[in-house]
């Protein structure tokens, strides 16, 4: 039976909550409602008195699960959109962010965001964080783009002593599709994976882009080209050793985010490169990222806005034609 | 040339042509080409305009190849003969597009030898296989996607490619036999492996220092536009006058270079060197003398050659060269030379175009001495001259032939006496 990258999110609650009395689920609505998308659904009666609703206060939330935290529990929080996490700034940057460089103790939290676009979702329901959280120390930032990430670093975010970021793409809940979540990840936390091999050019990429970049190297492999495709999984630690590797064997790379083309992961990735890989390009680096504005509303907008497979497949012929 | 403007189309649609048939005019910034059809057909489709710009390369149009083409080309019906600009288009099997493939030069679009050959991507593109080499021709379906114009990718070496060539030390001038398979005909990282490797089916051993020496010094002076200009010079009065001096005496290259000093002296400003927008005026005559050694040459400068008398110059000259020869001088003794003297006469040469260090601006060559038939208007007969050519390596940013010519003949008058040298 198929698991939806939604299921394997809920999957991966309900069995740290199984396996470690130490989880709690806080967040709005999450209890007998079952989250704003289901992801907690069941939950609260599998697992009475521990996936708690929370008051419609994410700065509060977020402070009660780092107190908590500190007293030796590992709450998971959820934000109903990636967007209103920001209400929680302070106590996600100042408090968790800094709290073990500060005292010695550590902030064992995981903010789960949901992210990103669906048609008709405007500015307040879409934004994706992760470039907000990456640039803060001391926290962990997790964008899974498949099925089996979602479910095993979701897992390994709540074993993590850190304070984890973990980004979870709505456009991708129902959508994704997996046959089975297996029993062990097939690389460590902080590794990025090749999600496809190629000699021409490198596309670094996370979340939801991954399956728009594939879909470019698709049509592209029947043109003759051999795109290599990165997916970060997570952009915080950056796994630049993976990237730099990749770049030197295909000397082409064109980083591809959801977020704003201002700084951010796509931004980062390139500076790296451009620096650390210099000499192993044969062309100038590329980036695409969403158009700088905010999310509109109007599904054809939406769609205009994000980047697709059509402007990556142009980025692509532009840096291949370099 | 990366482009051309159509400027003339002699065909239409549905015309018949028979193949080499001139059909289409382009001009580049050089001249006006002609495209010839590449097989006997039917005009099926032209895609170009007359007065568009188009890359090298880019598809012009279609020809319906007659049925004996077909037959006599191999064509197989049923694949696709997708063309530049229009990669994965699905054409007619008889189709043939109007542009010429790899190695096919002389027939389609390759108008002049000066037509490059289309851009085709890389072969590394091409192949499925992984990490494999191209080692065969692209096939029809091969990517293709043109290069900007102006040519501006030509000569362009990527970070990767430099740091390869610094990897394995080499230099721009080492990739001279490399043909690129880039973008705008750039050599990739590929085509300098595949060069690498082919190297190594041959004997191999490292050179001396020495060559290498020579080698950056050449390499060096060779990125400004030399001209050598000759003239014979009679060298009888130089021979009696030798003959004339105790020994030790004075050799045909130090007369040379004490009249190249003395011809110098008075114009310096043949002597300057182009920086910039600057010409530099040496400010002491140093003469550089070339010494034949091991593996190389050696330039020791003879320093105000053109203060010191010929008879006073012998014994350091001599000092020079037999150190040179010893490798016994120190650095210093090499640097500085505004001009250097060359004899290749001892190779039995009459002639050469020797290049001057990259400091310098003229290098004097002086050539085998020969008996040459001149006319004697009082015998009225010929009589047996010793003579030599003296040839001027120049660089042409600084003067032209005329003034070079007029430097060789100041030198020539001065070595014609040797007794006010």
């Amino acid at each position: 039976m198929a698991v939806t990258y939604l299921e394997a999110i809920r999957a991966a609650q309900n069995k740290a909550l199984a396996e470690d009395e130490r989880v709690f689920i806080y967040g709005q609505d999450v209890g007998a409602f079952g989250g704003a998308f289901k992801a907690t659904k069941g939950l609260a009666a599998a697992h009475p008195g521990r996936v708690l609703d929370s008051p419609i206060s994410e700065d509060a939330s977020i402070g009660l699960a780092i107190g908590a935290a500190i007293e030796g529990m590992r709450p998971i929080i959820e934000m109903q959109f990636a967007d209103f996490s920001s209400v929680a700034f302070s106590q996600i940057v100042n408090q968790a962010g800094t709290q073990f460089y500060r005292t010695g103790v550590h902030c064992p939290i995981v903010v789960r965001l949901p992210s990103g676009g669906t048609p008709g979702g405007g500015p307040f329901h879409s934004q994706n964080m992760e470039a907000i959280y990456a640039h803060y120390p001391g926290l962990v930032v997790m964008t899974p783009a498949t099925v089996e990430d979602a479910y095993h670093l979701l897992l390994e975010g709540i074993a993590l002593d850190d304070p984890v970021i973990y980004c979870e793409h709505k456009h991708l809940y129902n959508h994704l599709k997996a046959d089975r979540l297996p029993e062990r990840s097939d690389l460590p936390t902080n590794k990025a994976r090749i999600t496809r091999a190629g000699r021409d050019a490198t596309v670094v990429t996370h979340g939801a882009m991954l399956h728009e970049a594939l879909t470019a190297a698709g049509d592209l492999a029947r043109e003759g080209w051999q795109i290599e495709v990165i997916d970060l999984r997570v952009v915080k630690p950056l796994d630049t050793e993976t990237i730099l590797a990749s770049v030197a064997r295909t000397g082409r790379l064109l980083a591809v985010g959801e977020n704003m083309p201002w700084g951010g992961v796509s931004a980062e990735v390139v500076a790296r490169v451009a620096s650390e890989g210099f000499s192993s390009l044969d062309a100038p680096p590329r980036r695409l990222n969403c158009k700088d504005t905010p999310v509109p509303y109007h599904p054809n907008l939406w769609a205009a806005h994000r980047p697709n497979t059509v402007e990556i497949t142009r980025e692509l012929k532009e840096l291949l034609r370099f | 040339m990366a482009e051309a403007v159509v400027v003339d189309i002699a065909i239409k649609t549905g015309d018949s042509v028979k193949a080499d048939q001139d059909i289409i005019s382009v001009e580049t910034n050089k001249a006006v080409f002609n495209v010839t059809s590449s097989c006997d057909g039917e005009v099926a489709q032209i895609v170009v305009e007359r007065g568009g710009t188009y890359g090298v390369g880019a598809l012009l149009g279609y020809i319906e190849a007659t049925e004996a083409e077909v037959e006599k080309r191999g064509l197989a019906r049923a694949v696709a003969t997708a063309a530049q600009g229009e990669s994965g288009t699905q054409t007619n099997a008889a189709r043939l597009p109007l542009e010429a493939e790899e190695g096919d030069s002389g027939s389609a679009m390759h108008g002049s030898p000066d037509w490059n050959p289309p851009v085709w991507a890389s072969g590394k593109y091409a192949s499925e296989g992984g990490a494999g080499r191209m080692d065969k021709p692209l096939p029809a379906t091969a990517p293709v996607i043109p290069t900007r114009g102006a040519g501006a990718a030509n000569g362009f070496l990527s970070p990767r490619v430099r740091a390869r060539m610094s990897e394995a030390g080499l230099k721009e001038s080492d990739l001279a036999a490399i043909t690129g398979t880039g973008a705008g005909g750039r050599v990739t990282g590929d085509d300098l492996e595949r060069f690498l490797f082919a190297l190594q089916a041959n004997e191999v051993q490292p050179a001396m220092p020495m060559r290498l020496s020579v080698a950056d010094a050449m390499r060096r002076s060779w990125t400004r536009p030399l001209a050598t200009v000759g003239k014979l010079v009679n060298l009888e009065p130089i021979l009696a006058h030798r003959a004339a001096q105790s020994e030790p005496k004075p050799g045909p290259a130090l007369y040379a270079a004490r009249a190249l000093a003395l011809a110098l002296a008075g114009d310096r400003v043949s002597a300057a060197r182009l920086v910039g927008n600057k010409l530099v005026i040496p400010k002491a005559i140093d003469i550089g003398c070339a010494v034949e050694v091991d593996d190389g040459i050696l330039v020791p400068v003879l320093r105000k050659a053109d203060e010191r008398k010929l008879a006073e110059l012998v014994a350091p000259y001599r000092e020079l060269v037999e150190k040179a020869r010893k490798r016994s001088l120190a650095p210093e003794a090499f640097a500085g030379s505004i001009a250097s003297v060359t004899n290749y006469g001892p190779f039995d040469l009459d002639w050469a175009t020797p290049i001057p260090l990259p400091d310098e601006t003229l290098i004097l060559g002086l050539g085998s001495t020969r008996k040459h038939p001149e006319w004697d208007e009082e015998i009225e007969d010929w009589l047996p001259v010793h003579k030599a050519t003296l040839t001027l390596t120049f660089d042409h940013r600084i003067m032209d032939g005329g003034r070079a010519g007029r430097l060789v003949a100041r030198i020539v008058e001065l070595m014609g006496k040797p007794e006010e040298l």
